[in-house]
C-alpha cells in the first residue's frame, strides 16, 4: 500500500505539468535549385536560390539553409541557338517567416529578341547539377485605344466637417470631366494569352471595382485572384477584348493603364499559387504543388508581355 | 448473442467510475416468450467537479483554459430484445439497438468549437423455421440509421453578441434491408443460399456556418446536401465440403447488382476457402474472396485530426472493388498453448480520396467535384499466441501491417500510406486468477502512430506573385507518436446460492501516457490532444 501510494504521489508530480508539445525528427531532403525566371518585351531574369529544410526539433526552430553557395553558370538559348551568359548579382532577402536574413543569386539580361519563340534557360551547378527549363513565348500583340473626355457638373465629396454636434459629411458643388477610357486588344488566334490589366490614378492602384466611377468590361472568362483579375482568352480566341472603363480625370494629376499578358507557364504557376494559397488557408485540404516546368529542380520559367499607357 | 432466459428472471448491474451498465432478462411467457434489455452509459462526464479535476490534474491534462477534459466526452447505448418460440421449429426474434457517442472539446477561452457525434439505432425482426433435419430458413428484416456530426471552428462572444465562424460535417445513412437465408445439409455438404434486398439513403452534408450576431449576418453555405437513394439485390450461394475427414473446402459465388443515379453496377464475388487439419490438430489455411462496397469513406487527415464523411457510390463515382488472398496456419502447442499465424493481401479499386488542394472546406459545388479515384493495396502478417487454461490465462497479438495507396493525380502518382495505416500493432493480455475469489488483469497495448503530412522543405520563388512554397516528398510523410497505454485491474466476485457481487478495480493506462488524439498546432509546436491520462477506477456489481 505504501509504494502504491508513492507511485501515485509521483504520478502525480509528474503529470502536472504544463501543456507539452511534440517534435517531430527532420528528415533528411534533397537540395534543389529553384529557379524562378521571366522573358519580357525588355529583359529576361532568372534568380537561383536553394530549397530549405523544415525544421520540427523542439527548442531548434531554424530553417537551416542546406547549402550556401548557389553560384551556377547561367546560359539562355532562344529557339535552339546560344543567346547569351549571365553574371550573378546578390540581392539579401529576409524570410517573411522565419525572419532570417539571405543572400541569393539572379541574373539578368536586357533586350531579347521577341521574334524568337522558345527560350530555354540552363543553370550548371557544380553540385546539383543541371537546371533547365523552356518556355514559349506569345506573339506580340495589337492594343488600340481610344479616350473621349467630357465636362460634367456635378457634387463632389469632401470629407467631414463639425456641425457642432456631430461630423457630417461635407459637399461641394464642382465642375469636373470625366474620361471613358478604351482599350481593345487583337488577340492572336491559337494563342493562350492571360491578361491582366491594372489602373493606376496618381500612383496609386486602383482595381476596377474598388472605385465606383470606374468601371472595366470584358466579355473574357475572368479569374479572379488576390490582387488582379485575370482573363483568360479561351472564350475568345483571336477575337478582339474590349476593356472600357471611366475615370473622374479632373481630380487626378496623373493616369495610367498597365496590361499584361502572361503565356501558358506564367499562366499556370499564377493559377498554382492562387490554388496553393487557398489550400494553405484551408488546414484540411491535401498538400498541393506549385506548377513547375523546371527539370531536375523547383520553380518556373514563364514568360509576359508588358504594355503601359500613360494619360499624363 | 444473449437472447433472454426463458426460465428465470435475472439481472446484473454495474456501477463503476468509467461506467455503469445494467442486465435484465426474464420470462414473459414461461419457455415460450423472453426478454432481454441492456444498457451502459459513461459516467466521467457527471462526476462531481472536484473529482473530474483531481483526475484531470492526476493525468496532466489540465491546460492554461482550464478546460476539465474528462467532461468532454460520454457515450451509451441500450440493447432490448424480445423471443418468441411458436413452437420447437419456429421462432421470431425482435430487437432494437441504439448508441451514441458524443465529444465536446469547446473551449470558450481558446474561442475553440469542437464537438462531434455519432451514433446508431438499429431496429430487426427475425424469423426462423426448421422445415427438416437438414433445412433451415430465416428471414430477417431490419432498419438502421447511422449519423455522425462534427462542427469545428472559432467563435467569440462579448457583451455585444457572438461571432462563429465553423464548418459543420453531416453523414446521415439510412438502410432498410430484408433478407432470406437457407441452411442445408446433405452427407459431406452444407449449402448456404439466399437472397438479399437493401435500400439506403445518404444524407453527406457539409456546411460553412458564419454567424455574426454584431451585423446581423447569418450565412449556411451548404457545400454538399444531395441526398442519394440507392438499391441493392444480392443472390449467393455457397457450400462447405468435407472433402475429407482432414480437408475441407468453402466455396461460394455472391452477384450484386448496386443502382445508384440510374446507373446499375452489377459485380460477380467469388470467393473459396480451403483447410487442412492433422490429427495434432495443427491446421494450414488459405482463402481468396472478392467483395464490394457501396459507399466511400472521405477522410480529411490534418494532424491526425480525424474528419470523416461518407458519401454513397454515384453514376460517377463506382463502388469499391476489393480482392483479398490470406494463408496462415493454426498449431495447438499443447493443451493450453496455442498459435496462430496468418498473412494477408488485398488489392482495392474505385477508392476515392480529395484532390492536392482540395478538402471538404473547398467551394466546389459538390464533393464529386474534389475527389480522384485510384486504388489501394494493404498486406500484413498477424500472430496470435494464447494461453486458455490454468490460473495464468491470456493472449498476445501482434500484426506487422501496411496499407498504401496510389491516386494518378496525387503525390506525382507515388504510393504513399494509407491514412489508417498502422505498421505495428501489438496486444498483450493476462488474467491471473489468484484463487476463486480474486482475480488480477493486466492490458497494454501498442500501436504505431497514424501517418500525416508535413512539408519537409521550403523555397522561395522570385517572381511576381512572389511564394514561399512547402514541398513535400510524400502525402502522410510523418506519422503521430505511437500510441501505448498498460491498464491494470483487481477483481473480486463472490457467488451466493441465488445472487452475487463483486467490484473491480484499476487503473486505465497506469504510466500515464499522453496518446495523441491528434495534434494541435500552435505557434509554440504541436501539442497532442490526448483524450484520457491516468485515470484510477473503481465499479461494483451486483448479479440476481
Amino acid at each position: 500500500m505504501r509504494n502504491l501510494l508513492i507511485y501515485f504521489i509521483l504520478i502525480f508530480f509528474v503529470s502536472c505539468s504544463d501543456t507539452e508539445f511534440i517534435g517531430f525528427e527532420t528528415k533528411d531532403v534533397e537540395t534543389y535549385l529553384c529557379l524562378s525566371g521571366f522573358v519580357c518585351n525588355d529583359s529576361i531574369y532568372v534568380c537561383l536560390t536553394p530549397n530549405t529544410k523544415a525544421n520540427y526539433v523542439l527548442n531548434d526552430t531554424t530553417h537551416s539553409t542546406i547549402i550556401t553557395d548557389i553560384s551556377a553558370e547561367v546560359t539562355i538559348f532562344a529557339d535552339d541557338q546560344y543567346f547569351c551568359t549571365l553574371q550573378p548579382k546578390t540581392r539579401i532577402d529576409t524570410d517573411s517567416y522565419t525572419g532570417r536574413i539571405s543572400s541569393f543569386n539572379y541574373y539578368v539580361a536586357y533586350n531579347p529578341v521577341t521574334s524568337k519563340k522558345t527560350y530555354r534557360v540552363e543553370a550548371l551547378h557544380p553540385i546539383l547539377g543541371l537546371v533547365t527549363a523552356e518556355t514559349k513565348l506569345n506573339s506580340p500583340l495589337l492594343i488600340t485605344t481610344d479616350t473621349t473626355t467630357v465636362f460634367e457638373n456635378g457634387t463632389l465629396s469632401d470629407g467631414f466637417i463639425w456641425n457642432g454636434s456631430n461630423y457630417v459629411p461635407k459637399f461641394i458643388d464642382t465642375t469636373t470631366y470625366i474620361t471613358y477610357f478604351s482599350f481593345i486588344i487583337h488577340d492572336v488566334v491559337n494563342e493562350d494569352n492571360w491578361y491582366q490589366h491594372q489602373l493606376q490614378c496618381d500612383n496609386k492602384v486602383w482595381f476596377h471595382n474598388v472605385f465606383s466611377s470606374t468601371q472595366i468590361k470584358t466579355p473574357a472568362n475572368v479569374f479572379e485572384d488576390y490582387n488582379h483579375d485575370i482573363a483568360s482568352d479561351s472564350y475568345n480566341d483571336g477575337l478582339d477584348i474590349p476593356i472600357e472603363f471611366s475615370v473622374l480625370t479632373g481630380i487626378y494629376d496623373s493616369i495610367s493603364f498597365d496590361i499584361k499578358a502572361f503565356n501558358y507557364d506564367y499562366y499556370k504557376y499564377i493559377e498554382s499559387t492562387i490554388a496553393y494559397k487557398e489550400a494553405e488557408d484551408d488546414p484540411f485540404s491535401k498538400p498541393i504543388g506549385l506548377y513547375s516546368n523546371v527539370s531536375n529542380g523547383f520553380g518556373v520559367f514563364g514568360a509576359f508581355q508588358s504594355y503601359h499607357f500613360q494619360n499624363y | 448473442m444473449k437472447e433472454g432466459n426463458a426460465q428465470r428472471f435475472s439481472g446484473n448491474l454495474s456501477s463503476g467510475m468509467v461506467a455503469s451498465k445494467f442486465l435484465l432478462e426474464g420470462p414473459i411467457i414461461k419457455d415460450r416468450t423472453s426478454f432481454l434489455i441492456s444498457g451502459r452509459r459513461s459516467m466521467m462526464d457527471i462526476y462531481p467537479t472536484f473529482v473530474s479535476s483531481i483526475l484531470t490534474d492526476l493525468g496532466g491534462l489540465e491546460t492554461a483554459a482550464k478546460d476539465i477534459y474528462l467532461r468532454d466526452y460520454y457515450f451509451y447505448d441500450l440493447n432490448a430484445k424480445i423471443n418468441h418460440r411458436f413452437s420447437d421449429k419456429d421462432k421470431l426474434f425482435v430487437s432494437y439497438y441504439q448508441s451514441k457517442d458524443v465529444y465536446n472539446r469547446n473551449n470558450p477561452q481558446a474561442n475553440r468549437l469542437n464537438s462531434k457525434n455519432w451514433g446508431n439505432k438499429t431496429a430487426a425482426l427475425r424469423w426462423t423455421h426448421l422445415f427438416d433435419s437438414q433445412l433451415f430458413g430465416a428471414f430477417t428484416a431490419y432498419r438502421t440509421q447511422y449519423t455522425y456530426h462534427s462542427i469545428y471552428g472559432d467563435y467569440y462572444a462579448d457583451s455585444l453578441g457572438s461571432t462563429e465562424n465553423s464548418q459543420a460535417f453531416k453523414t446521415g445513412l439510412r438502410e432498410t434491408a430484408a433478407k432470406l437465408d437457407f441452411d442445408y445439409s446433405q452427407n459431406k455438404h452444407r449449402f448456404n443460399f439466399g437472397m438479399q434486398y437493401i435500400q439506403q439513403q445518404m444524407v453527406p452534408e457539409i456546411s460553412r456556418i458564419l454567424k455574426e450576431n454584431l451585423t446581423s449576418i447569418a450565412r449556411l453555405d451548404t457545400t454538399i446536401g444531395q441526398t442519394v437513394q440507392t438499391h441493392t439485390g444480392i443472390l449467393y450461394f455457397d457450400d462447405e465440403l468435407a472433402i475429407t475427414k482432414h480437408l475441407t473446402l468453402n466455396a461460394g459465388l455472391r452477384f450484386s447488382g448496386h443502382l445508384t443515379q440510374g446507373k446499375l453496377y452489377p459485380n460477380l464475388m467469388p470467393r473459396m476457402a480451403l483447410s487442412y487439419q492433422w490429427s495434432n490438430g495443427f491446421l494450414v489455411k488459405g482463402s481468396y474472396s472478392r467483395m464490394t462496397q457501396n459507399i466511400h469513406l472521405l477522410s480529411d487527415n490534418w494532424s491526425g485530426s480525424p474528419s470523416d464523411l461518407w458519401v454513397p457510390s454515384t453514376k460517377n463515382t463506382a463502388p469499391e472493388l476489393s480482392s483479398q488472398w490470406v494463408a496462415g496456419f493454426y498449431y495447438p502447442l499443447s493443451a493450453s498453448f496455442s498459435i496462430e499465424v496468418e498473412g494477408f493481401y488485398k488489392t482495392m479499386n474505385h477508392l476515392i480520396d480529395f484532390k492536392a488542394g482540395s478538402s471538404f472546406l473547398t467551394n466546389q459545388s459538390s464533393w464529386e467535384d474534389k475527389v480522384v479515384g485510384g486504388k489501394g493495396v494493404a498486406r500484413g502478417l498477424e500472430l496470435q499466441i494464447k494461453k486458455e487454461q490454468g490460473k495464468l490465462t491470456g493472449f498476445l497479438s501482434y500484426t506487422l501491417s501496411k496499407s498504401e495507396r496510389t491516386f494518378s493525380e496525387l503525390n506525382q502518382g507515388k504510393t504513399f500510406l494509407f491514412s489508417f495505416d498502422r505498421l505495428h500493432d501489438i496486444s498483450i493480455s493476462a488474467m491471473y486468477q489468484i484463487n476463486k475469489n480474486w482475480s488480477l488483469g493486466a492490458n497494454w497495448v501498442y500501436a504505431s502512430g497514424q501517418p500525416f503530412t508535413l512539408a519537409e522543405s521550403h523555397y522561395m520563388v522570385y517572381i511576381e506573385p512572389m511564394q514561399r512554397v512547402s514541398y513535400y516528398s510524400s502525402i502522410n510523410n510523418y506519422r503521430l507518436p505511437a500510441y501505448h497505454r498498460l491498464d491494470l485491474s483487481v477483481n473480486y466476485t463472490k457467488q451466493m446460492k441465488h445472487w452475487g457481487y463483486g467490484f473491480n478495480m484499476g487503473i486505465y493506462n497506469a504510466y500515464n501516457r499522453k496518446n495523441a488524439y491528434y495534434l494541435d498546432g500552435t505557434p509554440e509546436g504541436f501539442a497532442p490532444v490526448t483524450l484520457f491520462g491516468i485515470l484510477p477506477y473503481l465499479s461494483l456489481s451486483i448479479n440476481f
